[in-house]
């Protein structure tokens, strides 16, 4: 053992005596590793070091610019491409043919036509009916069109089929003969839902917006006045010189309007937060409430009568809710009105599509009290509404809302899903189920009780919402069902609709009723 | 057929590519000489390949016969740079024969895609510049005064890039061509050279400290002239060659840390000095702020990479002809959207090869002064790649230097291939002499601390 220890020193000596004023090498530091190895082959002085630091600094400064270019291509390839400036979409249409958008149902929504000539157009066979989900793809881009637009131009087609020019059979037009098929964009808009909110709006302006709580699936999203994304080209004067009309707008996302009685359950939310005992309020109505020189009526001046809180609600009642907004405390209000999605960005659906932010003013007493039974300087948007119904329909958590399902190639590979993500908890358990409660009861005994029916259960909350001083007003609507289980939350308004109760619920009715398969 | 060609020519092209890329890092983990001269064969047939399947993809796609005589132009002139140089000269290193050809090869290709009319003048000055590089390890041979011209080199550079500071014509905004004989040159390439073999000279004896200090001011001349005309990435170039070669000249860490450090409080005084470093500066930081105009080329050139994705659009699919500059300066933008980033990445794993086989040609050499100049080309080459390379890339500021062997342009291309058969030439000369070991004596000597006594080193030349 002795022996071999030494013979092994006698070895390691010599490695470790290099001579470092002359740099020289003996043959004995011969490192075993190749790496080192191949640096130093001869028995000459040398600059090992110095070598070796060279290919090490030229060798990181590489590897920052090969991670640097992957990491960049795969964070950007998605967005440059929509820069004006890029012709990559110009380059790629040569060989591909935009894809599809399909329903959730796969129905097809909108697709690529080649004409005779060899032009190309895009189709949208419902027209107006997706104007502002689908969006348009000519002149600009906005909606899924945009959203998906790097997977709609890209192809998954592979070499052979390319190759040989294959098209996909539902698409038997000869002249789309020598183009590789775009990816398809599955979207998660049920058409039949869309069929009902489109419908029920008629010719009325308005929006409705109808979401899936427990996944944030947006299953119809409708907003007039419209337009057809196919003749956007030659429209597209008339509609932005239009301004009264604004039909770009989506209203669902963008539009800012006053809450109206929608917002008592931001008022009854506030209210118990701050601690009172909901079980021993009561209010007696005389039809309108004073409050310094300011006054609130209900509507049409009824007179209530004697109110505990939950027929407050039920019913409605504007002085009841204007006596309970002036109980509450002006701060705790206003940040219990941030937490709950006030004066904030909501999760985006579309890149370029960004939801307005919803405001409130109650800087003084009677902005208070107006703000509490949604008037004065309050406004929101109806996808505020709905992410908040959401909510209480789902324990307090607010699922990200999306709109595209998955993206798959014409081989019917998957080339991206989009999954349910949370996207914040605005209240507790026990909120949403007091406030399911008050909404169950609007429905049992309150505004919205035409829409009580056998086959499904559903929870409210009615609004009108006056916009001008001779008592107009817009019809808003929102509710959730099956109120045992929610699946989904519809938001309805219909401006100058009067009334919730006889306009925006109807409609929504109509769709619950599509979805539950009443019709 | 000939549709199922070219759709696959880009997966062709990227397999050679990579194949040549991935037994040309093996070269340098195998000792055996047989597996190195399979190496060497191999990557003549991947060069082959490749540049077959390039352009029968572009005569497929265009059907133009200018493809076909280009190929055959491209095939003569590597055959002279490949077969005509290990016919002069036997001991020549292969390797670097090998790299060149495939590096200017991928060049070809772009430059054909980009215009046929460069790509022929491009192969044209090509082929005379072959006729001269290969005379190089002649006079390599012959002519034994290289180290003895020490302020030759840095009174004739500077005088060349003085003449383009005071004559020169201004193009993009910086003063880096002059124009002789309806010739247009880009002096500051050239000088590169002058500038490494100055160095060389200089420090190969000795170092004191004083030696340190004028060097450092003879290059301060060279860069601060540089920089007056604009000529940003030029100037990068020489400094970083000066730090690198004192650095291997010394042997010691400081001048490497200290220069860098050097370059950057240079570069934050040229930055509140010169309005033209602001604006790279700015448009590095925020391309899409002046998309318009000052950022268009680089957010073009952004586009671009992003566009080809891994396997690129395939040839005449992109549209990398909207970049300015897209030959010269951008060209491996170009390489990126057509042909792929992979493919890009490939050919850059190329060039770092070409210097690391540099580097090891370097530390065999126990000459000072040619291991000086091995080692500054190598330095320079690849900083030079860097700098295009991360310019285009957004990866640093846009200096605007061109890709060596790739790049559109005859100075480029001259200076690059000189460079290539400088380092041959003293290859060549190391192997020549290791025979009688006379040069391993005679600097045995100098590193035993006779450096300094030059009356020793000329009679070690004479029994030479």
């Amino acid at each position: 053992m002795m022996e071999k220890e030494k013979i092994n020193q006698t070895v390691k000596q010599p490695k470790t005596q290099i001579n470092k004023e002359t740099d020289k090498v003996v043959k004995s530091d011969r490192h075993d590793n190749k790496f080192y190895n191949f640096f130093m082959p001869v028995e000459y002085p040398t600059r090992k070091k110095q070598i070796i630091t060279s290919l090490v600094v030229f060798g990181v400064l590489f590897l920052g610019i090969f991670i640097y270019i992957s990491v960049s291509y795969a964070v950007n390839k998605t967005s440059y491409i929509d820069n004006p400036y890029n012709r990559q979409e110009a380059n790629l249409l040569k060989q591909n043919l935009r894809g599809a958008i399909l329903s959730s149902e796969g129905k097809t929504l909108a697709y690529t036509d080649v004409y005779e000539d060899g032009t190309q157009h895009r189709v949208y066979p419902y027209g107006a009916m997706f104007a502002h989900a689908v969006g348009y793809s000519d002149l600009s881009k906005t909606g899924i069109e945009k959203e998906a637009n790097y997977y709609l131009v890209n192809s998954g087609d592979n070499l052979l089929q390319r190759a040989v020019h294959k098209t996909i059979d539902s698409w038997p037009n000869a002249y789309t003969v020598g183009y590789a098929n775009g990816n398809t964009v599955w979207s998660t808009l049920r058409l039949d839902l869309q069929q009902a909110a489109y419908y029920g709006l008629g010719n009325q302006k308005g929006a409705v917006i109808v979401t899936e709580v427990k996944t944030g699936k947006i299953l119809a999203m409708v907003s007039k006045p419209d337009f057809d994304p196919q003749t956007i080209e030659e429209d597209w004067i008339d509609l932005t010189a239009n301004k009264s009309n604004s039909a770009l707008l989506n209203r669902c996302l963008q539009g800012l309007y006053p809450p109206g009685s929608t917002f008592k359950i931001f008022t009854a939310k506030e209210y118990l937060d701050e601690g009172y005992d909901t079980n021993e309020y009561s209010f007696n109505c005389n039809g309108s409430y004073s409050y310094e020189s300011s006054k609130i009526s209900c509507y049409h001046g009824t007179a209530h009568g004697t109110l505990d809180f939950k027929a407050s609600f039920a019913k409605s009642c504007n002085s009841s809710f204007a006596n309970i907004g002036m109980s509450l405390n002006k701060n705790k209000f206003s940040a219990g009105l941030e937490s709950l999605l006030f004066n904030e960005e909501l999760p985006s659906v579309f890149i370029d599509v960004a939801p307005a932010v919803s405001t409130f003013d109650i800087s003084t007493d009677n902005k208070q009290m107006q703000t509490s039974i949604g008037q004065g300087d309050t406004s929101v948007t109806p996808y505020h509404i709905n992410l908040v119904t959401m909510a209480i329909a789902n324990k307090g958590k607010i699922m990200k809302p999306y709109i595209i399902d998955k993206i798959e190639d014409t081989n019917d590979f998957t080339v991206k899903s989009y999954k349910a993500s949370e996207y914040k908890t605005i209240i507790t358990e026990d909120e949403a189920a007091f406030l399911k409660d008050l909404m169950v009861e609007v429905v049992e005994s309150g505004t919205a009780s035409a829409l009580k029916n056998e086959n499904y259960t559903l929870a409210g909350k009615t609004g009108s919402a006056e916009y001008n001083d001779f008592g107009d007003s817009h019809a808003w609507f929102t509710c959730f069902a099956p109120a045992e289980d929610p699946e989904i939350a519809v938001t309805v308004i219909v401006e100058k609709g009067g009334t919730g109760s006889s306009t925006a619920a109807p409609l929504a009715k109509d769709i619950l009723d599509v979805y539950f398969g009443v019709k | 057929m000939s549709k199922l060609f070219l759709e696959l020519a880009n997966f062709i092209m990227l397999f050679n590519m990579a194949g040549y890329a991935f037994i040309s890092v093996l070269h340098f983990f195998t000792k055996s000489t047989n597996v190195k001269s399979v190496i060497c064969v191999l990557q003549i047939c991947f060069n082959f390949f490749l540049a077959c399947s390039a352009f029968l993809d572009m005569y497929l796609a265009k059907g133009d016969v200018i493809y076909p005589i280009l190929f055959g132009v491209l095939a003569v002139a590597l055959f002279m740079l490949l077969s005509a140089t290990q016919f002069v000269y036997k001991k020549a290193n292969r390797f670097l024969l090998n790299n060149m050809s495939m590096i200017f090869t991928v060049g070809m290709i772009v430059i054909t895609r980009i215009s046929t009319e460069r790509a022929l003048r491009q192969l044209m000055i090509f082929l005379i510049v072959l006729v001269f590089s290969m005379a190089i390890p002649y006079m390599f041979s012959k002519i034994d005064i290289w180290n003895k011209l020490t302020y030759v080199y840095a009174a004739v550079g500077l005088a060349l890039i003085l003449v383009v500071l005071l004559v020169g014509k201004v193009t993009n905004g910086s003063k880096i061509t002059i124009t002789v004989f309806k010739l247009t040159f880009q002096p500051s390439d050239a000088v590169k050279i002058l500038f490494i073999f100055f160095l060389a000279a200089y420090l190969w004896t000795d170092i004191h400290l004083y030696k340190i200090v004028i060097s450092a001011a003879v290059s301060a001349m060279f860069i601060i002239t540089l920089v007056l005309s604009k000529d940003l990435g030029s100037a990068l170039i020489f400094a970083v060659v000066y730090i690198f070669m004192v650095y291997m000249a010394t042997g010691n860490y400081i001048y490497l840390v200290g220069g860098n450090a050097a370059i950057i409080i240079a570069s934050i005084v040229a930055y509140n000095l010169f309005s033209h470093v602001r604006v790279r500066f700015n448009i590095w930081l925020d391309p899409w702020a002046d998309i318009d105009n000052k950022g268009y080329q680089i957010a073009q050139s952004l586009f671009s990479i992003n566009s080809g994705g891994l396997f690129g659009t395939g040839l005449f699919r992109g549209s990398p002809t909207v970049i300015p500059f897209c030959e010269t300066d951008f060209v491996f933008s170009a390489v990126a959207e057509e042909m792929g980033i992979l493919f890009g990445i490939c050919l850059l794993i190329v060039v770092i090869t070409s210097f690391v086989e540099m580097l090891r040609i370097a530390s065999l050499i126990h000459n000072m002064f040619y291991r000086l100049i091995v080692y500054g080309i190598s330095i320079s080459l690849i900083f030079q790649t860097f700098l295009t390379v991360g310019g285009g890339t957004k990866f640093i500021p846009l200096t605007g230097v061109t890709l060596p062997l790739v790049s559109y342009g005859g100075t480029s291309l001259l200076v690059s291939s000189v460079m290539y058969f400088i380092v041959q030439a003293i290859y060549i000369k190391l192997r020549d002499e290791s025979k009688n070991n006379l040069l391993y004596k005679f600097h045995k000597d100098l590193d035993d601390g006779k450096r300094k006594d030059k009356s020793n080193s000329k009679t070690t030349k004479n029994t030479n």
